[in-house]
């Protein structure tokens, strides 16, 4: 049996039925597509507030960091000056030690052979050289007589006549002779490694002279100390030997008179 | 913290003044010694935290020292530090071979000094 056919209005009917169920659901979705956009537009100018706040804060840690940077610069600076400041202070304490030594040292004896050894030893010590002659002057002070040495041969420098050769200069101008600053027309072959002659004057009064040679392999050159102490030796060595020179004088009149 | 004790040897006054002066500004006890024979002896006698030995002495020279002072269980590890005028390769390895930690070369400076002593035994510096 066919099934009877619909009228047309209870289609009509059915169709705007579904229609309006249809716009219904629609109304619901877009009700809650409206409450979802609204919600996710709280969400997002709360996470732009973040952000904003976030951007901010690096923005503070930026110029905190570059603050700190500074800080750190300036601190590391202020290190490095006193690093310096240290070792300049630590250099200048070795040349005063080194000079107070030498002096004491220098002044410590009245015997003439101790006095000529512990010129060697502030020589070898302290500036480092273990080529060393020291030269007394003859009475009539017209050539030096060499009275020790260290390191060299001896031979050539028994007797050094006033004004020959670089050594010889040195003792009759009483001018210190420095290799590599002074000039050296005159050097005998003998003379060909001297680094310094120090000329001993007392009272305007020949005494003698020390030749320094060679310097220690590991020492690249003299050094400002190394001139606080040649200036030293000429002073101090010379009086040093004057006041044993007198010593043994008193000595020797003391034995007479006994 | 206990004063560290360290022994000066060298035969040559201005060293040994020159030495007292730059270690004196720390907080360590000084013992010297004048020659070869006396460092062993002061060595055994003072048990000393750090030893300055010089190379070229009378009666004995600072490497025999060295291997003298090495041949006591007790001193094995005590840090000696060569002061020599002779920093050549052959003169060092003589040196370590004989049993030294450390060496310096003639002149020194404090700063040289200090540092090598205070790396052996700690800051001291005041």
């Amino acid at each position: 049996m066919k099934p009877a056919n619909p009228s047309p209005e209870s289609y009509v009917e059915k169709v705007r039925d579904d229609t309006r169920r249809y716009v219904q659901a629609l109304l619901e979705e877009n009700g809650k597509l409206r409450v979802l956009t609204a919600s996710l537009e709280s969400e997002n100018r709360f996470l732009n507030e973040q952000v904003a706040s976030l951007q901010k804060d690096i923005e503070s840690h930026w110029v905190e960091r570059d603050r700190l940077q500074k800080s750190i610069a300036s601190i590391e600076d202020e290190s490095r000056r006193f690093s310096e400041q240290y070792v300049e202070v630590e250099q200048q304490n070795t040349d005063l030690a080194s000079l107070y030594v030498a002096s004491y040292r220098l002044h410590a004896t009245l015997d003439r052979g101790e006095a000529l050894s512990i010129v060697q030893d502030i020589i070898c010590n302290l500036i480092g050289s273990e080529e060393i002659a020291i030269f007394e002057a003859d009475p009539s002070e017209s050539a030096l007589s060499l009275a020790v040495s260290l390191g060299i041969e001896p031979a050539p420098f028994r007797t050094v006549p006033l004004g020959r050769g670089l050594i010889g200069r040195c003792a009759r101008t009483g001018q210190m002779h420095l290799a590599g600053r002074d000039d050296d027309a005159g050097r005998r072959p003998e003379e060909q490694d001297l680094t310094a002659c120090i000329p001993l004057h007392f009272e305007g009064q020949l005494l003698g002279a020390v030749a320094i040679f060679r310097l220690l392999p590991q020492k690249a050159g003299l050094v400002a100390l190394d001139h606080e102490l040649f200036e030293l030796i000429a002073t101090h060595a010379a009086r040093a030997l004057y006041c044993t020179d007198l010593q043994s004088r008193v000595a020797r009149v003391a034995g007479a008179v006994r | 913290m206990s004063r560290k004790k360290i022994l000066l040897v060298d035969d040559s006054s201005t060293v040994l003044m020159m030495e007292r002066m730059i270690l004196n500004k720390g907080s360590y006890d000084l013992v010297t010694a004048k020659d070869g024979s006396e460092a062993v002896e002061r060595a055994f006698a003072e048990r000393p935290d750090l030893i300055l030995l010089d190379v070229i002495m009378p009666r004995m020279n600072g490497f025999e020292v060295c291997r003298k002072i090495r041949e006591d269980e007790a001193m094995k590890g005590v840090p000696i530090i060569m002061v020599t005028t002779r920093g050549e390769g052959e003169n060092v390895e003589n040196g370590f071979q004989s049993g030294c930690s450390d060496y310096i070369t003639k002149p020194f400076s404090s700063l040289e000094l200090l540092t090598k002593i205070e790396s052996y035994l700690g800051e001291e510096r005041r």
